[in-house]
């Protein structure tokens, strides 16, 4: 290797990315939980790896018995990944693809998927259509998917110091009236770690599909929830998580990204209502949400919701449109 | 996987005092005190929330212009040290024109708008400027406009074509790596009035030596054993990278050395090409939008390199210390010639809270140093591609040889998000 800029340069790769994810305890141990769980699906069987990165998953499966393991990624950590595969002994099970799947030439179906391919909100720039289309081309019939399903779930949490902080700053700054600025502010979900004592109503579930059959254009959901307050308290925002159940084996293992446990890099996604919900104790809301991919760009999530609410202290009825990007 | 490229949410800065109680609960509706609400949607769908590079789908959205994200606009509100700097000149704009390039959300242009600038001109590659826009108009500023896109893309819409003060925060985490630099010096030599100011004028890189094991084993030793697996060749890519964080006071461990500094008037003139043989050009030679370059004096032509320094530096240890980090620190300075009250320093405090966030390169071998030795060595810095702001760092590092005589050299690559 030689060490000029320019080899440097060429060979970049944010290295970052793939700590965070590495270090996401829950995340990488669901993955190799499920596989060496499983252990005996893998024996003398050929996996595939969506997005391997560093390979990681690609050596959990290779650990777990596969005859043979295709990993595939298009950025150049692929170059790392494939000297990873190599410093571990696995070069002759492993092999290491910088590239699309779409372009992916193999000489054999697969039996087992496997990918990390959620992204925030599960759906938000994730790889599940490269996913879907590795399983229809390169999936054997009875192909495992690993993980084989995937649920989110919504509840209503209270949010007052952020509303202020996020929301409330742009009503005066510097004797300007910025208040424009708040109102698209409420079009941006956020990202971040809520926490449990936030949570101010049950949880629903908000879409759920089954990656053995679910199809690109599915991805598009309408969904109806009742949210009921579990105390009195203001609703000021949604919180969105979702799961992803690991159940080809007979052993099933779940990864989950709820509030209710350590944050995992995902965390969670949070809507802020336009007109928070003053709700007492057991008073229901209903919503409706319809998340699509957006027209001109199909890596942005549009999100509208509407809301319903009749309770003791407000009645509010409204649309609100989201957009993650 | 791209998703986590995503900038984290950002932290929210100190806690804020809220002005005036508004929690307008009195609410409209279904929306629909009805036409405003929705114009101003349809106005947020087109402009803020579908920019330009939107119309290919495979543009990366937000990626290509994180600074449309308001919630990352936010900090702007809380930054009163810029703030206060700039104030010192937005009190004396009255009856002068004023370009902002960088404007962002905007907030100094219409502060300058409000001091009775005879123009301001606010300019920023994000979509945010088409909210500014709209703010500005809310709040009356009649003598303001906004402008998305690229200098010389727009400057033949501007309403006038010579400014009395160009405000640009130019410099990058590396002096001159910033792809704002380009279009400062593009305004400077075809935009700025007779007599008129580039504000700010100066800026310098400084120095410390980090003493950080805990980091390195962090970034660096994680790689060895990864839930059983080695992953060496993962060091190599930390090894190269320039951490951009936020250095704790406990573990600087030297003086401060004011490495190198440029100023904006002796900068090469724009026109210059400005690579060094790689990749893509990052400078446009403008020879088609009528900026005809004037004024060119020879002072310009035989001015600082723009792409590469090569500079000493040397500091002294404040304890007994290993040193295992350097960490540079960019200020930024006003001298202003017709008005000597309007300096300003934005400086910087290593351990507290700096305008730019400081950047970090890992010396290969730590520097084991008693208290008051020297560290010594160089710095190189090359511009790779500035309009990714993109840069190479060489350095080397040594000892006096208090506790053993080190020498260490290294190269890193720098550049945005």
């Amino acid at each position: 290797m030689s060490g000029t800029g320019d080899y440097y340069f060429d060979s970049y790769s944010h290295y970052g990315i793939h700590m965070e994810m590495l270090k996401d305890y829950h995340r990488t141990t669901s993955y190799r939980d499920a596989i060496w769980r499983n252990a005996y699906l893998f024996k003398d069987k050929v996996v595939l790896d969506v997005g391997c990165g560093t390979g990681i998953l690609s050596m959990f499966a290779a650990k777990a018995g596969a005859r043979k393991v295709i990993g595939i990624d298009c950025s150049s950590v692929a170059v790392q990944a494939r000297q990873i595969v190599k410093d571990n002994g696995f070069e002759d099970v492993i092999t290491i693809i910088q590239g699309k799947v779409e372009d992916l030439q193999l000489d054999e179906k697969v039996d087992i998927i496997i990918s990390e391919w959620m992204g925030y909100f599960l759906l938000y720039e994730s790889m599940l259509n490269t996913v879907l289309y590795a399983r229809d081309k390169w999936g054997t019939p009875d192909v495992k998917l690993f993980p084989d399903g995937a649920n989110m779930y919504v509840c209503g949490i209270s949010d007052e110091q952020y509303k202020q902080e996020r929301f409330d700053v742009w009503d005066d700054v510097q004797g300007f009236d910025f208040s424009y600025f708040k109102r698209l502010s409420y079009i941006e979900p956020l990202i971040d770690t809520v926490s449990r004592e936030q949570i101010a109503t049950n949880t629903a579930s908000l879409f759920s599909f089954d990656i053995n059959t679910v199809r690109e254009e599915d991805l598009a959901f309408t969904s109806e929830f009742t949210l009921a307050a579990a105390r009195s308290d203001c609703v000021d925002a949604l919180c969105v998580h979702f799961d992803t159940p690991f159940t080809a084996g007979h052993e099933a293992v779940v990864l989950s990204t709820t509030p209710l446990t350590a944050p995992t890099h995902w965390r969670q996604t949070v809507l802020y209502l336009h007109n928070p919900l003053r709700m007492k104790r057991g008073e229901q809301a209903k919503f409706r949400m319809c998340c699509r991919p957006n027209a001109c760009n199909p890596r942005d999530l549009d999100i509208a919701l509407h809301v319903e609410f009749d309770g003791e202290l407000q009645s509010s009825h409204y649309d609100q449109d989201f957009r993650l990007r | 996987m791209p998703s986590r490229k995503n900038p984290p949410p950002y932290a929210s800065g100190p806690n804020h005092n809220k002005k005036n109680n508004n929690n307008n609960k009195n609410e409209k509706k279904n929306n629909a005190s009805g036409r405003n609400a929705s114009v101003e949607r349809i106005i947020a769908n087109e402009s803020l929330l579908a920019t330009e590079s939107e119309k290919h789908a495979t543009s990366k959205s937000l990626y290509g212009d994180p600074g449309a994200r308001i919630s990352g606009n936010v900090h702007n509100i809380y930054d009163r040290i810029r703030m206060r700097a700039y104030q010192s000149i937005l009190k004396n704009i009255k009856g002068k024109s004023l370009l902002h390039l960088g404007c962002g959300m905007g907030l100094i242009s219409m502060i300058a708008a409000r001091s009775l600038a005879s123009v301001v001109v606010a300019v920023d590659h994000s979509a945010i400027v088409d909210a500014a826009q709209v703010v500005a108009k809310q709040n009356g500023l009649q003598n303001i406009s906004f402008f998305h896109g690229s200098l010389r893309d727009v400057m033949p819409q501007f309403p006038l074509q010579k400014f009395d003060v160009i405000l640009c925060e130019w410099m990058g985490a590396f002096l001159v790596n910033d792809s704002l630099l380009d279009d400062a010096l593009f305004a400077r030599d075809n935009l700025l009035a007779e007599g008129g100011v580039m504000c700010p004028d100066g800026s310098s890189i400084h120095v410390v030596g980090v003493s950080d094991y805990a980091f390195h084993l962090d970034t660096v030793e994680y790689w060895s054993n990864v839930y059983g697996f080695k992953m060496e060749p993962m060091k190599a890519l930390v090894r190269q990278e320039v951490e951009t964080c936020s250095v704790p006071a406990a573990n600087i461990a030297t003086s401060t050395c004011l490495a190198h500094t440029v100023n904006i008037a002796t900068l090469k003139k724009s026109i210059e090409s400005d690579m060094n043989g790689t990749g893509s050009s990052s400078n446009n030679n403008n020879n088609n939008n009528g900026g005809e370059v004037e004024g060119e004096t020879a002072k310009k032509m035989s001015g600082q390199d723009l792409n590469d320094y090569t500079v000493p530096f040397s500091m002294r240890a404040s304890r007994d210390t290993t040193v295992n980090y350097l960490t540079f620190f960019v200020d930024a300075t006003f001298t202003n010639p017709n008005d000597p009250g309007a300096n300003f320093v934005l400086g910087i405090r290593p351990g507290g809270s700096n305008l730019w966030t400081e950047t970090s390169v890992g010396l290969p071998e730590p520097l084991p140093l008693r208290a008051g030795e020297t560290l010594s060595g160089e710095l190189r810095v090359r511009v790779v591609d500035r309009r990714r702001g993109a840069a190479a760092v060489d350095i080397t590092a040594r000892t006096d040889g208090g506790v053993a005589k080190v020498e260490t050299s290294g190269s890193y690559v720098y550049q945005h998000c």
